[in-house]
């Protein structure tokens, strides 16, 4: 077919319309009327788009039928753009006859005339609803994925963040669960009490290193063993049993026990159940030694024991006074050496009582001091038993005082020192006894060596004389032998008195000592003495008296004696005097007295009590002493008692003495 | 020698006394007894002595006390004295009063008179 070109106006016109039409855009023409744009053309592709007939549309303005999603700001903006640049291209939302919304990619150009005046507008409008959808639809799967691939990214992250926190717990946890668990070694190692914990099938589980060491078997030996095969005793054990209670949850104390595995030491017990997630899966058992407490503690009872043993042997009781309640308390031996009753409570009135009366001022002086605040001093003093008997105490005590040194409390000690005083009083008896036995053997080899003395003198002398006689043929003078042999005669009858003393001591000491009785008169007896003693003595002129005439039944060999004796020891104890007095006399019925006097150094009333002793023998000036045995008076006694009659003395230092002796009579006076 | 020395003797048992003047007068001394302390004083004051015997026990007075007291006085320091005792220990105790010789009793006449005689010597001799 051929072609022809466009010839005329309307032809043209045609063309257009149809060109017009064909396009697939709808296209859009509005003529701009006091700023209103009116639809003048409306092609075919407009009304399919938008639902709109061109009839239904033509006149009206675009406003009316295109209604956007412009806010009119926007709208305003878009006109003001076209109107400046002739043209405006831009995407907008438009809505079709029936509602749908549709997306619209809009290009807007002006229609002006000669005058460059706006007079109208071409708008080609493609649809880009689906191309808009389609991106959309692609960018909320875009959206979707990056906002799932987000979420998935932080839960991701967050999990590892969270595993490498729970991981860094872990570590940590391991690291404390290795620490702590070496610090729980550490810790029951140092403990200084025994540790063990069992399972519930008595197996060790942990010990401590005390443990370990008490047992002398290494925790390496233990661990899984159960303590019966250790220690096979420990079957039946109160400790078992207990281990047992604290396997069913009990908690239990075990107070000084011996250890099973030790019965050495004593030990305090806690069985502790050992509880894992609320169940009783073993035991833990906690052990104190307490052997040194339970032997100080047995040491002290010991030692109290010892003690209440001691007071009681060493007859000492205790008390305690309560100065501010004014209450005195005894305890059981204190009643028992004042021998008051325990049932009946002391009181200080009581105590006072029973205090010996010549020292209860005393007493009661040294308490006052020590409740005026000077300290109590200990002090010895007697107290008579409410059965009359008199015991010497020795009392000491000690104050104490409170914060503000007031006294508050007074406490001590009696102790019944009777015996002891005593004993001491035999002991130093005894040892004056020795002192004086020893003085005794001095004196007697004195006393015997002294004639022996003038014995051997005498006889060297006469020997030597009759030597000198035969040599020289020089007569030995008469005098010389005959005073010679006299005095050798004297030391004999000397020394035959000393040893027939001697004796009579030795008979007197075994009890053999047996008497001779005869009649005689005893003035005789004493003139036939006088007249011996004045024989060999000239220094003292002796009186007689004889206020009586007196026979008597007795021995007068011993008689004779006492009465030497009696002599003697007046010449001797009245160095610086020259008299003596010599009586006889009868005071009593049937008994006679015979007395002598001197006006010598006299004797202390203390030691006349003592002049009949053995031994003793009398102290002059100064410690001043005199030969002699010191039994002279002994025997005397002994012999004067033998008869049934009594020695006497009556002296006073410095004047002088009077001995004597009274006998009974024994024979019908004529 | 010294044999018309005078001595003192000193013993309150006279028997002892007279026989020690005998035995000495024997061996020709001069003797002086006494039978107290105040006897010998006088004695000493009265006479010229070259020796003295003593007893150590007498009557009411220690014969140790009365060696010390005159070995105390300067006028009598040098006079020998002779201490005699039948104590068993008053050896010592008579040396000890400041005594120059001790005999125990019972005694040997020689050896007295060889103690007066070397007591004698060694105040006529002094070293």
């Amino acid at each position: 077919m051929a072609f022809r070109h466009i010839q005329n106006e309307e032809e043209r016109l045609r063309f257009s319309a149809i060109l017009y039409d064909s396009i697939a855009d709808a296209v859009i023409g509005t003529d701009n009327r006091e700023n209103e744009y009116r639809i003048i053309s409306w092609n075919k592709a407009a009304e399919k788009l938008y639902g709109w007939k061109a009839d239904e549309v033509i006149g009206r303005t675009t406003q009316e039928v295109l209604p956007t999603n412009m806010t009119p700001a926007q709208r305003q903006q878009m006109l003001e753009e076209f109107e400046r640049n002739g043209h405006w291209t831009g995407e907008v939302i438009h809505k079709t006859k029936n509602g749908h919304i549709i997306h619209i990619q809009a290009n807007v150009s002006s229609v002006k005339n000669k005058e460059g005046e706006i007079i109208g507008a071409v708008a080609v409008n493609r649809d880009i609803t689906e191309r808009i959808h389609a991106e959309e639809k692609l960018k909320l799967s875009e959206e979707k994925y990056r906002q799932l691939s987000e979420s998935l990214d932080d839960k991701i992250r967050l999990r590892t963040n969270q595993l490498d926190d729970l991981n860094k717990i872990l570590q940590e946890k391991n690291s404390t669960l290795a620490n702590t668990q070496s610090y729980l070694q550490q810790l029951i190692d140092s403990s200084i009490e025994y540790v063990l914990v069992l399972d519930r099938d008595l197996h060790f589980i942990l010990v401590n290193k005390r443990y370990e060491e008490a047992i002398g078997i290494n925790r390496d030996d233990l661990i899984g063993k159960t303590i019966l095969q250790i220690n096979p005793k420990a079957a039946g054990t109160l400790q078992m049993d207990y281990i047992s209670k604290a396997l069913e949850g009990e908690t239990l104390y075990l107070k000084k026990m011996r250890a099973v595995s030790r019965p050495d030491i004593y030990v305090d017990t806690y069985f502790v159940p050992l509880v894992i997630q609320n169940k009783f899966e073993g035991v833990i058992v906690m052990s104190r030694d307490i052997t040194t407490i339970v032997e100080a503690e047995q040491e002290l009872e010991n030692r109290n024991r010892q003690l209440n043993d001691a007071q009681q042997i060493a007859r000492t009781g205790s008390w305690d006074w309560n100065i501010i309640t004014g209450q005195l308390s005894w305890s059981d031996n204190m009643y028992k050496v004042y021998g008051l009753d325990p049932s009946e409570p002391i009181s200080f009135e009581k105590f006072s009582a029973c205090i010996h009366p010549d020292e209860r001022e005393n007493v009661l002086k040294g308490i006052q001091e020590a409740l005026a605040g000077g300290p109590f001093k200990d002090f010895y003093h007697r107290i008579i038993t409410p059965a009359g008997e008199t015991r010497i105490l020795y009392a000491r005590g000690e104050t104490i005082f409170d914060n503000e040194g007031k006294l508050v409390r007074m406490l001590g000690t009696g102790q019944d020192v009777t015996e002891q005083i005593h004993q001491v009083e035999e002991i130093k008896k005894l040892v004056e006894f020795d002192v004086q036995k020893s003085n005794f053997i001095a004196m007697a080899s004195h006393e015997l060596k002294t004639p022996l003395t003038s014995i051997k003198g005498y006889v060297q002398l006469l020997l030597d004389a009759l030597e000198k006689e035969k040599k020289e043929e020089k007569t030995l003078p008469p005098l010389l032998l005959k005073s010679s042999l006299k005095s050798v005669e004297k030391q004999v009858n000397r020394l035959t008195r000393i040893i027939s003393e001697l004796l009579d001591l030795s008979k007197i000491e075994t009890g053999t000592l047996d008497l001779r009785k005869e009649k005689f008169l005893l003035n005789q007896l004493a003139i036939e003495t006088v007249e011996d003693i004045l024989y060999t003595n000239s220094t003292h002129q002796i009186n007689i008296f004889h206020d009586a005439e007196q026979l008597v039944e007795a021995d007068k060999d011993r008689i004779n004696q006492v009465m030497i004796n009696f002599l003697t020891n007046a010449i001797k104890y009245s160095p610086q005097s020259n008299k003596i007095n010599v009586r006889i006399h009868r005071d009593l019925p049937d008994h006679v007295t015979f007395s002598v006097e001197d006006f010598g150094i006299g004797i202390d009333v203390d030691e006349q009590k003592r002049v009949f002793e053995r031994f003793y023998r009398a102290k002059g000036k100064e410690e001043q002493t005199y030969p002699g045995f010191g039994i002279g008076l002994f025997i005397a006694n002994e012999f004067i008692q033998k008869h049934g009659g009594h020695l006497n003395v009556k002296s006073e230092k410095g004047k002088g003495s009077v001995f004597s002796f009274t006998i009974p009579i024994n024979t019908p006076a004529p | 020698m010294n044999e018309n020395a005078t001595i003192l003797v000193l013993d309150d048992d006279p028997d002892i006394c007279t026989m020690i003047k005998l035995m000495l007068e024997y061996h020709g001394f001069t003797v002086y007894t006494a039978d107290t302390q105040s006897r010998m004083e006088m004695l000493l004051a009265e006479n010229k002595i070259d020796l003295v015997i003593m007893d150590m026990l007498l009557s009411g007075v220690n014969g140790a006390d009365i060696c010390r007291k005159l070995k105390n006085d300067p006028q009598k320091l040098s006079l020998p004295i002779i201490m005699l005792s039948a104590h068993p220990n008053a050896h010592e105790d008579c040396l000890a009063a400041g005594a120059d010789d001790f005999l125990g009793k019972p005694f040997e006449m020689d050896e007295l008179v060889k103690k007066i005689r070397k007591n004698l010597k060694k105040i006529n001799q002094p070293d």
